[in-house]
């Protein structure tokens, strides 16, 4: 007669099943911690070029900026204006322009009592033709 | 049997901690050997060269400024000196010789701060064995305009005079090192590709308070009275009187800062506005008188008899002619010697020497330029004979244009000599307010009182005096000539004479103060009111025509 002898898993070995499966989970684990230290890494030098790429970019426009300001201060030189406007425009020296001083108007007077004396009469025709002429002088120098 | 079946799990896990201690090791702690060579691979550290600060004028516009340019070198292991006919054009005769044939050594410089449009050309030939390094040039966009004012800079971008001197320690900037990325190839992962340096920013700011527009002015009239008078030299310098706010300041002959061979002449390199000594004339004679009036020594009522000339110990003074009856108002509008003399002939000198003094003569005026002078001042233990008479009509005393402007323009203010200042405010790197240029009160010297009543002297002398030529119509100027001999060895010399004009407008209240002057003029005329005052004129026209 034979005898089989049934072998039923004992506790022991489902501990040691067990353990396997935690030691591959931590194994996982630290590879993938690996892993992500590394992807990291990559990240990081990725952004230190980013970084160096902006701050190459920064310096280029640094030196465009600063070509700029030195052709607009060239530009700006009084000096050319005045010998651009002379030689290319026709500018003259204004020796024939006197300077107009007008007084200030009184305040103290009533409005109307100021319009009824400037509107009376040749006072008033007197400083529209002095006005008038003022400013074509002005305008023919332009 | 159980230690055996374990056995695989302890050996991977024994393998997985050393290799995690390895890690670590290497990853955070490693040998400073390997720390290093890694850390050549990705990093390089390089000299990075800064440019000088900018110097503005008032109103913002750039005066002096540093550009971005390329210095270009050869190895001349890598140098093939058939190539050298290529750049003949670009660098010079000397060096294009020198590279035409066999170089020892691995560096040798062909050209400095080349300019963009050559310096782009030079790279595109792509020669082997040519290399370049960035650097900053000085540039002075405007030329001549303000020279003495802003000075220059050495090739290596350090202050040799002017403004650039006196704040180098602001504008300069020291070259840096600065960690740069290498990618795998190790290439610079930056801006040097395939120069050596780069540029860093310097922000530092120099603000003048002159005024661009008005400077030119002041310089093309100036220039044109040069020429027409055939003079050896000329200043002008402009300020507001009531604060001693330099708006302008010319100096002629004058230089190209951008042209080192304009920096030949010695002369050019001087700034007559403050680094001249000269007598001063009659322009001396308001301050003077006001002194006078102010110690009750003189009152308005005063006359003298100017018979056209007097014996003072054993000097005769003379006039241009006898003026007959003058009061202290006709002895400054007509320019009367005789009548200053008499005036001061019973003054206290050392009274008089104090109060000159007290106008700034004989002292730096502490304006924030370097080269100035002090003047020269006799001490009054010396004052024998006829040097009391002498300085009260402005011989005998040397003073420098900048002197004789701030000292007027206590007349012009209401009695107060101000501390003149022409730097608006200076920033440090980063942007920190290091000066600030601001108002002073030196001194209280004149009474509001003899003040005024020596504007109204002075603008008599523009409308009916010795300084006619001066007047502007609607700008109320107030003035005053002066036209001195020019001192030598052994006396004055002959033919040599100073003409100037100082004065201020409009005369009621003053906005701005000028003086010109024309040194040793050629042309035949000599006297302050044919020379310097039309000068004058010329200058408040067109800075009436722009304010």
């Amino acid at each position: 007669m034979n005898s089989y002898t049934l072998e039923l898993p004992c506790g022991n070995d489902i501990r040691t099943r067990g353990r396997g499966t935690t030691w591959i989970l931590l194994c996982g684990a630290i590879v993938a911690l690996l892993m992500g230290l590394v992807a990291l890494r990559l990240y990081s030098l990725d952004l230190e070029y980013q970084l160096a790429d902006i701050q190459r970019q920064i310096v280029l426009r640094e030196e465009e900026q600063s070509r700029l300001e030195k052709d607009l201060a060239g530009l700006l030189n009084p000096t050319r204006v005045y010998s651009y406007a002379r030689s290319e425009l026709g500018m003259k020296a204004s020796s024939n322009i006197g300077l107009v001083k007008v007084a200030a108007v009184s305040t103290g007077a009533p409005v109307d009592q100021e319009e009824n004396r400037a509107g009376s009469g040749v006072i008033r025709k007197a400083l529209v033709w002095l006005a008038d002429s003022v400013s074509k002088k002005a305008s023919a120098r332009q | 049997m159980k230690g055996l079946r374990k056995s695989p799990w302890l050996l991977l896990a024994a393998f997985i901690l050393a290799l995690l201690f390895r890690l670590y090791s290497l990853q955070v702690d490693p040998d400073p050997r390997v720390r290093s060579q890694a850390g050549s691979q990705y990093w390089a550290r390089l000299r990075v060269t800064a440019p000088r600060g900018i110097i503005r004028d008032r109103n913002g516009i750039a005066l002096a400024i540093s550009a971005p340019t390329l210095s270009f070198f050869i190895d001349p292991t890598l140098w093939d000196p058939g190539n050298a006919p290529l750049l003949q054009d670009l660098i010079p005769r000397s060096r294009l010789e020198r590279i035409s044939g066999s170089i020892g050594g691995r560096y040798y410089p062909i050209a400095r701060k080349v300019d963009p449009p050559i310096s782009d050309r030079v790279i595109n030939l792509r020669l082997p064995g040519l290399f370049w390094v960035k650097e900053t040039k000085r540039v002075y966009p405007q030329g001549n305009t303000l020279s003495h004012v802003l000075g220059f800079c050495d090739i290596d971008d350090r202050g040799l005079a002017g403004a650039e001197l006196f704040w180098d320690s602001v504008l300069y900037a020291p070259p840096e090192g600065r960690i740069i990325a290498k990618d795998a190839r190790g290439d610079f992962v930056d801006v040097a590709i395939p120069g050596l340096t780069m540029t860093a920013d310097n922000d530092s700011l120099v603000q003048l308070t002159i005024d661009s527009r008005l400077q030119h002015i002041l310089e093309r009239r100036l220039r044109e009275g040069v020429l027409q008078h055939k003079a050896e030299w000329a200043a002008a310098v402009l300020l507001e009187p009531s604060t001693g706010m330099i708006l302008g300041m010319a100096s002629l002959p004058d230089f190209d800062p951008n042209d080192r061979n304009t920096f030949a002449d010695k002369e050019s390199l001087r700034n007559n506005a403050i680094s001249r000594v000269f007598e001063p004339g009659s322009t001396l004679k308001p301050i003077i008188m006001a002194n006078l009036i102010d110690n009750g020594e003189v009152s308005q009522s005063t006359t003298v008899n100017c018979q056209g000339k007097i014996r003072v110990a054993d000097v005769t003074i003379h006039d241009i002619k006898a003026h007959g009856r003058m009061n202290p108002t006709s002895i400054i509008a007509d320019s009367c010697n005789i009548g200053m003399v008499t005036c001061v002939r019973n003054s206290d000198p050392f009274r008089t020497y104090s109060f000159l003094r007290r106008c700034g003569f004989g002292d730096l005026t502490g304006v924030e330029m370097p080269g100035e002078e002090s003047g020269l001042m006799i001490p009054p233990s010396q004052w024998r004979g006829s040097v009391p008479a002498t300085i009260s009509i402005g011989h005998g005393i040397g003073v420098t244009p900048l002197q004789l402007a701030v000292a007027t323009s206590s007349i012009a203010n209401g009695g107060k000599i101000m501390k003149p200042f022409i730097v608006s405010e200076i920033r440090s790197r980063g942007g920190a307010l290091k000066y600030q240029g601001r108002p002073v009160v030196v001194s209280e010297l004149l009474s509001a009182r003899t003040a005024q009543w020596m504007r109204d002297a002075m603008r008599l002398a523009v409308e009916k005096g010795t300084g006619r030529s001066a007047d502007v119509p609607g700008a109320k100027v107030a003035g005053k000539t002066g036209t001195a001999q020019v001192p030598g060895s052994g006396g004055y010399l002959k033919g040599d004479y100073t003409p100037s004009f100082v004065g201020f407008w409009p005369f009621n209240d003053p906005k701005f103060l000028l003086l010109v002057v024309i040194g040793n003029p050629r042309a035949g005329d000599f006297l302050g009111g044919k020379v310097a005052a039309p000068v004058f004129r010329s200058i408040v026209q067109d800075i009436e025509q722009i304010s």
